[in-house]
């Protein structure tokens, strides 16, 4: 059983990452538009965010997809990325905020509310599981510092 | 070069009086008066996609309720409806991309945002792309306009219905996403992994991943080279602290012509009634007219104060075209809180 849950953690969560990024890459103004709907933080925060996660997004899935020894680290980061967007979207939710998810696009039809907080958490969860149960890069001690078996 | 396919568009804005040169006039159609509500672009997005398409339906029974069940005018359904009664077919797609519209020859009915607000309220047709890339737009009322890709991006959220005949041939073919950036990733981590770094894991991640936005970000749509698109989307966001003025300040600057005056509400209402020699950026203003109009305004305001004014003291709209404005052109204008009702109120009083 702990044999597969990394390689169907990794597809799953390469299959999201994979197709949420290239929505988001292909208008970038529109993921900046729901990124400011969730008033986080100042502007240009907004805008580094926007630059930055999607392309982050496309490689993660990239390496859940076809780097199997860099699986451990991208599990990480995509568990971090899923816990951040949960945390996002909780915050959004307890302000009252009647936003769009923006999780693949723009598009009034995605509306936050808890059942998209619960599916980014299970996503989180099947980063963090994938991650606990991967194999480390071979050069890496198994049962070593955290950052060892990460770079 | 104008496309073949914009000439019956032309006709189309020549018949409802928005000239097809892009530049605003307060010229009304007969279906275009004082108490027609914007609510409307879907119905004109319609009617001039059917020209586009060598139709010629008429206008008034489009004028329906059924038409109009949308929170700001037409939904997507409803336009798709009421391009079944007029002999055409529409089809929704909510992730729509730049690439899809470089592959059809078609028009599009793209739901977009008037950039100084932050819902999406508002329909334009997109009717094809130039010569250099630029977009061509049908944007009501305002008419025909270009627009660069960039802009169009700031203001679309990627949802639009695609217009065909019926029955008049294959269905438009659209690929779901574009694999240029698939491709500049795959690209970078091979070149990342030639030049024979070590990097491995988190660090190998995050040098791809920070290669690849850089390729994004530099290219002709990114952030880079269009701060413009950027403070179009920051605009409803972030407003920029506005100092204002009083009646009898505004007044004195009036008479001795050190002023250009911005009307913030519609159309409709500006042409009714607005202060001297002002300008309209609406609210709702359109993102075909919108760069004309910040244009006007750098022309007009030389070495003058720019004044934003709206209905009353309860209006926001004046904040919010004042921060467009300051985004858009660098310059603080001032808000006359008072506006319309308030400027009456003065004038009276003498």
């Amino acid at each position: 059983m702990n044999r597969w849950l990394p390689p169907l953690g990794a597809y799953t969560l390469a299959a999201v990452l994979i197709q949420s990024s290239l929505i988001h890459l292909q208008n970038p103004y529109a993921y900046l538009s729901s990124i400011y709907a969730y008033s986080l933080g100042p502007s240009w925060l907004g805008v580094c965010v926007a630059i930055f996660f999607p392309g982050l997004q496309l490689t993660l899935g990239l390496v859940l997809l076809f780097e199997r020894r860099d699986w451990k680290s991208a599990f990480f980061v995509s568990g971090v990325l899923m816990l951040l967007y949960s945390l996002a979207q909780v915050a959004a939710l307890v302000r009252g905020l009647n936003i769009s998810c923006g999780c693949f696009g723009n598009s009034e039809g995605n509306p936050i509310n808890w059942l998209t907080v619960a599916r980014t958490t299970l996503l989180a969860l099947i980063a963090f599981v994938g991650f606990w149960f991967s194999k480390p890069p071979g050069d890496a001690r198994s049962d070593g510092p955290l950052m060892s078996t990460l770079f | 070069m104008i496309r073949l396919r914009l000439l019956p568009l032309l006709g189309l804005c020549a018949m409802l009086g928005s000239p097809a040169n892009g530049e605003p006039e307060y010229q009304f159609h007969q279906y275009i008066n004082s108490k027609t509500p914007t609510s409307y672009c879907g119905l004109y997005c319609a009617l001039a996609a059917a020209h586009c398409l060598g139709l010629s339906p008429p206008f008034e029974p489009m004028i329906d309720e059924q038409f109009l069940t949308g929170q700001y005018g037409s939904s997507n359904l409803d336009l798709i409806r009421l391009l079944g009664s007029i002999d055409l077919e529409g089809t929704f797609r909510s992730d729509l991309t730049l690439d899809d519209l470089r592959s059809l020859s078609t028009p599009v009915i793209l739901h977009v945002r008037p950039p100084s607000a932050v819902a999406y309220s508002h329909w334009l047709m997109f009717s094809g792309f130039d010569s250099t890339g630029q977009v061509m737009a049908y944007d009501p009322p305002d008419g025909t306009g270009l627009l660069s890709p960039a802009e169009l991006l700031a203001v679309w959220d990627g949802a639009g219905v695609i217009v065909t005949r019926r029955n008049g041939g294959n269905r438009p073919l659209v690929w779901p996403v574009s694999f240029t950036s698939l491709v500049a990733v795959i690209v970078t981590g091979v070149l990342v992994w030639a030049l024979g770094t070590k990097a491995r894991g988190v660090s190998l991640i995050l040098a791809v991943s920070t290669l690849s936005s850089a390729f994004v970000h530099l290219s002709p749509t990114g952030f880079v080279r269009n701060v413009d698109s950027v403070n179009t989307v920051r605009a409803p966001y972030f407003r920029t602290p506005l100092r204002e003025i009083s009646s009898a300040a505004l007044r004195s600057k009036v008479a001795t012509d050190d002023v250009v005056l911005v009307d913030a509400r519609s159309s409709e209402a500006f042409k009714s009634y607005h202060l001297p020699n002002a300008i309209n950026i609406g609210i709702a203003c359109g993102v075909v007219s919108l760069s004309k109009r910040i244009d006007m305004l750098r022309e007009k305001s030389l070495n003058k104060t720019v004044v934003v004014y709206c209905r009353g003291p309860k209006c926001e709209w004046a904040d919010r075209v004042a921060s467009l404005i300051a985004l858009r052109t660098g310059r603080q204008p001032l808000v006359y809180r008072d506006g319309v009702l308030g400027w009456a109120e003065h004038m009276k009083g003498d």
